[in-house]
This record gives structure tokens, C-alpha cells and sequence, in this order.
């Protein structure tokens, strides 16, 4: 049984230069053109590394310093452990056309609702990217960055696995692009919509990321540092209870005050006005509230939260629509 | 590590997962691996030692839906542990598809819904030092999938990926929990909840407070104002205390 074949010019049996992903063959000596078929494979990339050790760690940090995360972790925290992965991602660029028809609603100074009618045609590059393996706790699903020095996968470079399957990944690239398409039209109500992905590219990229795991108070934690851009990606980092309690006090009086102001508003200007107070006092204290109940582990990037986050395109429609 | 062999001049060259075209680095030929008849052995390293694992549950355990204290629960034993999957690459209808198939029957938390953790995929023959690990050995062979699996061939293989069993005891009962040897991803299908109706309760109550003072400050009397200033402090105060204590 063979395993292994050498890739030669059917014609003269001369040697031939072929790349992963390519679909044409010229022979060299003989000239022949010949067809690459049966192994469709994907072109595969790297991005260089350009963040080095020291600047992740800076980041790292920097990270440390940010955000509601315990107040001393920039003094307790320890780093254990520092080393940087390329994770795959399949990227996929195309363009997309697109026809979007539908209605909104509009309301005149006067207060009289109209359907305005809209029809809206698209043309615009996409790119989307997914992790092609499991993205297990690393946070990175989706890439941020798509700029980088193109070279080939360093021969030793430490890489993760792809265990995901291309045509998967075409299919959701497809999907997620049709349904960017239909909403860079901005309509409410969509009556009629049809879409077109036309692939640029398609291929398997390696990008590289710096892991770091970190101890605060006999835990382990970490955080993933962008190995292009320098910036943080994800990570998991304690809470503080100070600001679980700061949290909670100011989003409970702001929330509280709001509605409170909501009856005499409703009473005294007029009832838009106190829906509308009702409303945004409800979304800052149950935001708090969600603050101070799962605020003592912070979860930044792509991973699971303990809690659902907050749907801000349909928060945007209750307040249109009040 | 795997020797192959150059089919134009003969000379070897190592073999290593997801390669499946390799120049040969002596005449240059371009050469095709194929996968389809055959049957690899993979096995993902351990990022984790002992220790961190242990870090990683402590730090899982203290997250908000777990029962205060969890992450000090006594931790009754730690198992290490390379655990199979099967992976199928197949050709169905022109597209390529990925199948994984459970290579052993088992009742361990997150183990039924299958996946490959991320990782460094090594070539798992008898050079590769498993360490202090032990090795679950398969249950169910490949040859039960092969003849069911749609489409044809492309590649197949075993994984095996690192995992880590820890047991631990809280309030008298014993639980398990598996973490992932090489990404740290935390499976565990029954814990200890944390309740959420001290935190509730506080919010609503600081809430009622200030919305109480806001309302009858303008409704009734500026007095009530105060109102709000004291659900601010209750709802700092309580909040603090509750969050390190519940």
C-alpha cells in the first residue's frame, strides 16, 4: 500500500512545483498545463509574530491595571507561564450583493407614524473569520485583526490542530456574510431579501497568540495577547467585591431614581416620557444587578458567561418603539 | 515521529499531523500523503501539570454560579488521564465533513458531547513518553464505525486528547469535575449552586428605596429625598458584604 506520491508531470515525468491550493500546473521542461484535482486543498498562511515576550507581558500588565478586576491583582497576580501558539482560523473574504426590502416606521414632530417604504442595494467586501479547531477556554473565535505580515507557518512553530471541516466553514462563512448583507440595509421589517456571496479567498491562516497563565491567590487564570497587534483577546480574570457593591449601590439608586421619577413624569409631562424613564431605569439596574451577582470572576473575548449578555438590538427596538 | 519515505528518490522524511503535502528536501518532489487507508494515532501533550489543574478548578469553582467556598472543598483525588476519540474525515457528496465518534463508552461529565480539545497534535507511537498518565484504552474498535460512516474515506484517526479527573468533597458529598489538560476548559455536569436570593434581595431593596425617595421627594415631600442616599448605602454596604460573603 502507498502512502506517499510524488507530484510529476504526467507528460514527460519531469518535476513540478505545486503549492497547496493551487488548481494549475505548468510543467517546467515540457510546458504542459495540467489539472490539480481530487485533494481541493486550502492555501494555507501564517501571520508573523511581532509582539515578542516582553511586550505581551507589558500588556498583560496593562490588563491587570483595567477594568473592574480585583483591586490588587497588579501587586498578587503572578505570571506562571508565557508562550505563544498560532491558532488556525479559517478566513474566507467575499464579496456580497445584496437586495433588501421593507418598511420602518416613522414618527413626524407631530407625532403621526408613517410607514416609510425602502428598497436598498448592497455591494461591499467581507471578511469573516472562525477558529478551525475547538476553541475550548481560549476565548478566540473569531479573529479582530486582519492585518499582518504574510509568511509561511514557521517550519517549528508550535500550532494547534485544525479539527474543524472547510466546507463547514464556507457554509457558515456564507450564512454569517448573507446575514451581515441584509442588515447593513438598516431596515425594521423585511419583506423581501435575497443575497449573493461571491468567495474572493478562502484560506486556512495562522495567527499568532500569546498565552499567558497567571496565579492570584493560590488560582490559575490567563489571558491571550494578540501576536500581531498587541492586544489583549481574552481572558479570565477576579472579580472585587468593592466594585460588586459599587455596582450594585449606584445601579440601584440611578435604576430606582428613574422609575421613581417615571409616575410624576407620566402624571405631570406626559406618558411617552415616563415609559421612556420606566424603561431605561429598568435596563441600568438589571445590568447592575448582573454586574453584582457574577462580577466576582470577569470574562473577557468569546468565552461562555455565567449570565446572558445584554441584547442590545432588541433593547434598541423597546426604545424605539417607546 | 513517523519516517516516510520520498516515492521519487527514496529519501525519508518525518511525517507530521495535518501534513498533506511535504517537498521532499533532496530532489524536491512534491509529494501526497494519502490518509484514506490508513489510521493514525494522535495524542495531544499536557499544558497543565497537577498543580495548575488544581489552580484552574479552585478558579472555576469560585466563579458566581458555584456555591460559596467551593474553591477551599477538599480535594479527594486527581486523575490524569489520556482520553480516545475517533476522528473521521470523509468525502460525502463533494464536500469534506468531519465526523468524531466516541472510541469509549464512558459517564465522566462533558464527555458525552464529543470534541477534540485545541492542542499540539503529536504523532502517539511507543517513543512518546505518556509519563504518569494512563492511557484509557478504547472500547469500541474503528472497524464499528468505518462500515456505517457515509461517503468515502479521507482520513481517520485516534485521539487522545489530556484530561484531568478531579474528585472533590463539599458539605459531606463527593463530586467530580473534568478539566481539559491542554486548553484548561472546565466540564462538569452537577455542582454546588450558589443561591442568587441575597443578592436579589439586596438590589430590590436598595431599588425600592431610591425609586421610594425619587417618587415621594417629588410627589410628597424633598425630605424623602433621603430616601435615595440611603438605598445608595445600603446597596454599597449590603453589596459589598454579600459578594464576599454569599
Amino acid at each position: 500500500m502507498k502512502l506517499t506520491f510524488g507530484l510529476s508531470c504526467p507528460s514527460c515525468g519531469g518535476r513540478i512545483d505545486v503549492e497547496e491550493g493551487d488548481h494549475l500546473a505548468i510543467c517546467p521542461f515540457c510546458h504542459t498545463v495540467s489539472k490539480i484535482e481530487g485533494e481541493d486543498d486550502v492555501k494555507t498562511l501564517a501571520y508573523a509574530l511581532v509582539v515578542d515576550e516582553k511586550k505581551a507581558l507589558e500588556a498583560a500588565h496593562k490588563w491587570f491595571k483595567h477594568g473592574f478586576k480585583a483591586r490588587d491583582l497588579k501587586e498578587v497576580g503572578k505570571i506562571k507561564e508565557i508562550y505563544h501558539v498560532y491558532l488556525p482560523f479559517w478566513r474566507y473574504t467575499a464579496k456580497g450583493l445584496g437586495v433588501v426590502c421593507g418598511y420602518n416606521y416613522r414618527t413626524d414632530s407631530r407625532g403621526n407614524t408613517e410607514k416609510v417604504y425602502k428598497e436598498k442595494e448592497i455591494m461591499k467586501d467581507y471578511d469573516w473569520s472562525h477558529i478551525a479547531c475547538d476553541a475550548g477556554d481560549i476565548g478566540i473565535m473569531h479573529l479582530r485583526n486582519y492585518r499582518g505580515e504574510v509568511v509561511p507557518l514557521p517550519e517549528d512553530a508550535p500550532t494547534f490542530e485544525v479539527t474543524t471541516s472547510k466546507d463547514d466553514a464556507v457554509d457558515m462563512g456564507v450564512q454569517e456574510i448573507s446575514k451581515r448583507i441584509v442588515k447593513e440595509a438598516q431596515i425594521q421589517n423585511i419583506t423581501f431579501s435575497k443575497t449573493f456571496v461571491v468567495p474572493r479567498h478562502f484560506v486556512l491562516l495562522y495567527y499568532p497568540v500569546w498565552i499567558i497563565r497567571y496565579e492570584y491567590k493560590d488560582k490559575m487564570y490567563f489571558l491571550t495577547v494578540d501576536g500581531v497587534t498587541g492586544q489583549v483577546l481574552s481572558g479570565r480574570a477576579p472579580g472585587d467585591s468593592v466594585w460588586q457593591g459599587l455596582a450594585i449601590a449606584t445601579g440601584s439608586t440611578v435604576g430606582g431614581v428613574l422609575v421613581g421619577l417615571a409616575l410624576p413624569a407620566m402624571q405631570y409631562v406626559d406618558a411617552r416620557a415616563g415609559l421612556f424613564l420606566l424603561i431605561i431605569g429598568g435596563i441600568i439596574f438589571l445590568g447592575a444587578y448582573s454586574f453584582f451577582r457574577h462580577g466576582s470572576e470577569i470574562v473577557e473575548g468569546d468565552i461562555e458567561k455565567p449570565y446572558k449578555g445584554v441584547d442590545i438590538p432588541y433593547l434598541k427596538g423597546v426604545l424605539k418603539w417607546a | 515521529m513517523v519516517t516516510m519515505n520520498c516515492p521519487k528518490c527514496g529519501a525519508p522524511f518525518e511525517y507530521e499531523p495535518g501534513m498533506r503535502f511535504k517537498k521532499c528536501d533532496y530532489c524536491g518532489t512534491m509529494i501526497y500523503i494519502d490518509k484514506s487507508r490508513v489510521m493514525f494515532y494522535y495524542i495531544i501533550p499536557f499544558s497543565l501539570n497537577s498543580q495548575q489543574a488544581t489552580e484552574v478548578f479552585r478558579r472555576w469553582a469560585a466563579g458566581s454560579t458555584k456555591a460559596k467556598g467551593l474553591d477551599a472543598a477538599q480535594i479527594k483525588s486527581i486523575k490524569k488521564m489520556y482520553f480516545p476519540v475517533y476522528r473521521f474525515v470523509r468525502r460525502i457528496n463533494g464536500r469534506e465533513e468531519d465526523v468524531i465518534k466516541p472510541a469509549k463508552t464512558t459517564l465522566l461529565p462533558g464527555m458525552s458531547n464529543l470534541k477534540i480539545p485545541p492542542g499540539d497534535m503529536r504523532i502517539f507511537d511507543d517513543k512518546y513518553d505518556t509519563g504518569d498518565a494512563e492511557v484509557i484504552q478504547p472500547d469500541t474498535s474503528m472497524d464499528a464505525y468505518l462500515g456505517n460512516l457515509p461517503g468515502e474515506a479521507k482520513e481517520q484517526e485516534i485521539v487522545y486528547f489530556p484530561l484531568y479527573e478531579i474528585r472533590y468533597v463539599f458539605n459531606g458529598q463527593e463530586y467530580n469535575v473534568l478539566i481539559d489538560g491542554s486548553s484548561g476548559e472546565v466540564f462538569s455536569s452537577y455542582y454546588p449552586t450558589r443561591s442568587s436570593a441575597p443578592y436579589l434581595l439586596l438590589a430590590v431593596i436598595a431599588f425600592v428605596l431610591a425609586m421610594a425617595g425619587a417618587a415621594g421627594g417629588v410627589m410628597i415631600s424633598g425630605v424623602l429625598w433621603f430616601l435615595v442616599l440611603a438605598g445608595f448605602l445600603v446597596g454599597g454596604i449590603g453589596g459589598y458584604f454579600i459578594a464576599k460573603k454569599f
